[in-house]
């Protein structure tokens, strides 16, 4: 489904960019975990809020933790990286190790998670802002907890209408340990519009 | 003034795809360019003809290009054949090199679609 936000050969581009992005972030995963970092191939649905809310009920029907870093620039919003909490807990576990306290997600958990969050987000970012040649800022992690619902709300009311979302679907997994993430950028359909300027203008340079 | 060659580009993705055919159509307008978009259509077309130079994508939705690696070798011995991934952790590219095959890093430009056709033009 894509709702006709984004023309196929934008969704490909796009999705092709947070492929990149993800295979960076995957390096960086891989060097701190010392281990290799399986990628599935990346899905990218550019969806309407209430696309984006039936889509996230239907596969996360357990509490989240989510990792929002707001990105400014040529284009902005708000992109999220979605972890079940079994799968943030396992993930954070394998960064930090024995220095994990036997306690729930407490203080250096959310921090190691904003952390590599934080890497991951921004190896997207800095991919679409190489690539498209255009600047990129981001702001500082946050961390949101609950139901997807809720936290979608929210970035409705930050944003002051009904906002666009490009969803990525990539699972990232170590070995015997299947983490799951989602990004998610949240954006607002006049940025959408920007966006996918910058994604025609560079297009156009590769057209036959 | 290099003869004619043929060039297969497999990618699951229509931009690295379009990045690679313009840049070897601008640069080498008198060669052939196939293209796959998964890994059963790129050992359908290393089944039926001879290819000088095969791009190999790693994440596809169907396969893994280190798993069809070693087909399209022994189909192809005499393909010079690069790896273009965005999944560039070490132990994937020793995998690759073990195998034989040069690594190079995504996103796509010229001058790394050029190094991996003049490296082999050079030998």
């Amino acid at each position: 489904m894509n709702d006709q936000i984004l023309s196929d050969e934008n969704c490909d581009t796009l999705n092709e960019l947070f492929n990149i992005g993800m295979g960076r972030a995957a390096k960086s995963l891989s060097e701190m975990v010392n281990e290799e970092v399986l990628l599935s191939v990346p899905s990218l649905q550019a969806l309407s809020y209430q696309g984006a809310l039936k889509l996230f009920d239907g596969i996360a029907d357990e509490p989240i933790n989510a990792v929002e870093q707001y990105f400014d620039g040529q284009f902005n919003g708000n992109a999220m990286l979605f972890y079940t909490q079994r799968s943030s807990q396992e993930l954070v576990r394998r960064i930090i190790g024995d220095l994990a306290p036997n306690e729930n997600f407490g203080e250096m958990e959310q921090e190691a998670l904003k952390e590599v969050s934080n890497i991951i987000l921004n190896a997207c970012f800095g991919c679409l802002a190489e690539v498209l040649n255009c600047e990129l800022q981001s702001g500082v992690p946050s961390i949101a907890n609950g139901d997807v619902s809720s936290i979608f709300r929210k970035q409705r009311d930050n944003l002051g209408e009904a906002p666009l979302v490009l969803s990525l679907s990539m699972t990232f997994s170590l070995p015997n340990k299947s983490i799951e993430g989602q990004v998610s950028l949240i954006m607002t359909s006049e940025s959408i519009k920007k966006l996918v300027r910058e994604l025609e203008r560079f297009s156009s340079l590769y057209a036959m | 003034m290099s003869a004619a060659k043929k060039v297969l580009v497999v990618d699951d993705s229509r931009l690295t795809r379009m990045i690679f055919i313009k840049v070897i159509s601008t640069n080498f307008p008198s060669w052939d360019i196939a293209q796959a978009a998964d890994g059963a259509s790129a050992l359908a077309a290393v089944e039926h003809e001879k290819f000088d130079f095969i791009s190999l994508d790693h994440n596809m939705p169907d396969t893994t290009g280190l798993e069809i690696l070693p087909q399209i070798q022994s189909l192809q011995p005499q393909a010079h054949i690069g790896v273009f991934t965005a999944n560039v952790q070490q132990i994937l590219i020793e995998r690759f090199e073990a195998l034989g095959a040069t690594c190079y890093q995504k996103p796509l430009d010229e001058r790394k679609i050029l190094q991996f056709v003049n490296e082999e033009q050079l030998v």
